[in-house]
């Protein structure tokens, strides 16, 4: 049996792959967990560029926020709005922003995702465009 | 020939110069199983990795872009640190084996030459075999019965 505790020791820099950060926000109506979203993101990527071109982006969604009753206290739609960061490699930045408008629906209802914003690192993500 | 996955094997048989090939090294894994370290050991001892292509055509489509990125990640690790890279088909039945054509043209959306994928198929494993055939007369690196 396999243990996937191990870990393998990290890259050095000089190999590792350059990342990009790509703030974004979902609005959605009805609940929304990490594993819906991920779903989501990777489906349209399958379809859009198929298993050959999402294999170069190395996608990941790496946090989420829940902002529903920040932004709208008084929601009677039942609208929820996360926003969320996702990762891919650098070179891959326009392939990958040219997914997220892609995706209209889920479990039939509507559903919209907007970029807000493109960054280096986590924390300058975090701190310029999901601003919590 | 050992068949890889655990960390703790595909350090042993990196660092073993007795084995050929490690088969599969990121078989059950998220991340491709070999890393800078183990990269430089398998091009020491001359262990061959290799990425096995029933793996990648009989995972679901739906994961099928995960094992794209792993291949992708040790063709890298290969270019930088060049161990020797194969290709095997891992075919039981007909139905599994594959043109090397076919193979060098699936290789492209992994990111290989034709060159390397040249290599890969036939040049490598050629040497392996030639290296198994003077194995019995090995005593230690350098040195052979005559």
């Amino acid at each position: 049996m396999i243990s996937m505790n191990q870990k393998l020791k990290i890259l050095p820099p000089t190999i590792r792959d350059k990342k990009r950060y790509i703030a974004f926000e979902v609005i959605f109506q009805g609940n929304l967990v990490r594993e819906d979203i991920i779903g989501m993101i990777l489906d349209a990527s399958l379809y859009l560029y198929g298993a050959c071109g999402t294999g170069k982006f190395d996608i990941w969604v790496v946090k989420l926020w829940n902002c529903s009753k920040a932004e709208y206290p008084n929601n009677s739609n039942n609208e929820k709005k996360i926003k969320g960061i996702l990762r891919c490699r650098r070179e891959e930045v326009d392939s990958v922003m040219a997914i997220i408008p892609t995706i209209t629906k889920f479990r039939g209802k509507n559903v919209v995702f907007h970029t807000l914003g493109i960054s280096g690192t986590i924390k300058s993500a975090t701190k310029n465009f999901i601003k919590l | 020939m050992v068949r890889g996955g655990d960390l703790k094997i595909n350090r042993a048989v990196c660092e073993y110069r007795g084995v050929d090939i490690l088969s599969q090294p990121y078989r059950g894994r998220k991340d491709t199983g070999i890393n800078h370290v183990l990269a430089r050991k398998a091009a020491e001892n001359d262990v061959a990795i290799e990425i096995n292509l029933n793996t990648f055509l009989k995972t679901n489509l739906r994961y099928r872009y995960r094992i794209i990125s792993q291949y992708r990640h040790i063709i890298e690790l290969k270019r930088k640190y060049k161990f020797p890279l194969i290709f095997a088909s891992n075919a039981s039945t007909k139905y599994e084996l594959r043109n090397p054509q076919d193979i060098f043209a699936l290789s492209h959306c992994f990111g290989m030459t034709m060159e390397e994928s040249f290599d890969a198929v036939s040049t490598i494993p050629e040497h392996i075999i030639e290296k198994n055939d003077k194995r019995d007369s090995f005593i230690m690196d350098g040195v052979r019965t005559i």
